[in-house]
C-alpha cells in the first residue's frame, strides 16, 4: 500500500495517530520523520495529553543521547498509526497502518511542538521517500 | 482537496491564530476544543472533556533552527 502525505514548510512532518495501548484512546500529533533518531520520541510535557503520567511508579525511565547531551526519558505504552490520506473523511478517519511497536519515549529535553518518528517505527515500513523543496513537499510511504 | 490536506490547512490556520499556545482540535469537525500555554493544565482539561479523536499541536518557533 502506498500512502502519500503533503507537508508544508521545511520539515517533513506528518500527522500520526497515537493510541494509548492501556485505554484504547486515540489522539493525533505532528511527527517529524527523523531517520537520525533510533527511537521514536515525544516531548515529555505531552505525555499527560495522551493519558500518561511520567511520574507513575510503574513508568520506566531511561536516558537518551542527542545534540543537547543526555536527557531523561519516560517509556509509555503507545502505538502509532498512519492516517489513510485518500480514504479518510471528516466523518470516518481511516487508519491505514498500525505499528507493531507498542512503546515510545517521552524525552524531557525535547522541547518542540512535534514528536520524532524514528527508525524503530520506519523500519516496519517497506520504504519512505521524500520529495520537494524548502517551501514544502510530499512524503511517500510504502507499507 | 483530501481530508488530510484540509486537516493540515486547518491546523496551520489555527497555529497562526494561536502562535504561543498548544491547541486541541476535533479531528472530525476541525473545531478548536481547547487552547492554552500550559500543557499540563491543558492535559487536565482534555481528560475532563473526554473528547475522542483530537489533534494536539503547537506552532514550532519559526526562529528555531532544529538539528535533531
Amino acid at each position: 500500500m502506498e500512502l502519500i502525505y503533503p507537508y508544508p514548510g521545511k520539515r517533513p512532518v506528518i500527522i500520526v495517530s497515537i493510541e494509548d495501548v492501556l485505554t484504547g484512546n486515540r489522539y493525533f500529533f505532528q511527527m517529524l520523520l527523523d531517520t537520525g533518531a533510533e527511537r521514536t520520541c515525544f516531548p515529555a510535557r505531552y505525555a499527560a495529553s495522551f493519558g500518561h503520567d511520567n511520574h507513575h511508579k510503574d513508568v520506566k525511565a531511561h536516558e537518551m543521547h542527542g545534540l543537547g547531551g543526555s536527557c531523561k526519558c519516560y517509556s509509555h505504552s503507545v502505538r502509532l498509526g498512519l492516517i489513510d490520506p485518500v480514504k479518510s473523511t471528516a466523518a470516518n478517519l481511516v487508519i491505514a497502518w498500525k505499528s507493531k511497536l507498542e512503546r515510545a519515549s517521552f524525552a524531557e529535553k525535547l522541547d518542540c511542538g512535534f514528536g520524532l518518528l524514528g527508525m524503530d517505527i520506519m523500519s516496519e515500513w517497506s520504504s519512505v521517500t521524500f520529495s520537494g523543496k524548502s517551501g514544502g513537499g510530499r512524503i511517500k510511504i510504502l507499507i | 482537496m483530501t481530508y488530510y490536506g484540509k486537516l493540515v490547512q486547518r491546523m496551520n490556520k489555527s497555529m497562526e491564530a494561536h502562535p504561543r499556545s498548544t491547541i486541541v482540535m476535533d479531528a472530525n469537525t476541525f473545531e478548536i476544543v481547547a487552547t492554552g500555554a500550559n500543557t499540563s493544565r491543558l492535559a487536565r482539561r482534555l481528560k475532563k472533556l473526554h473528547h475522542p479523536n483530537v489533534v494536539v499541536f503547537q506552532r514550532p518557533n519559526p526562529n528555531h533552527i532544529m538539528v535533531l
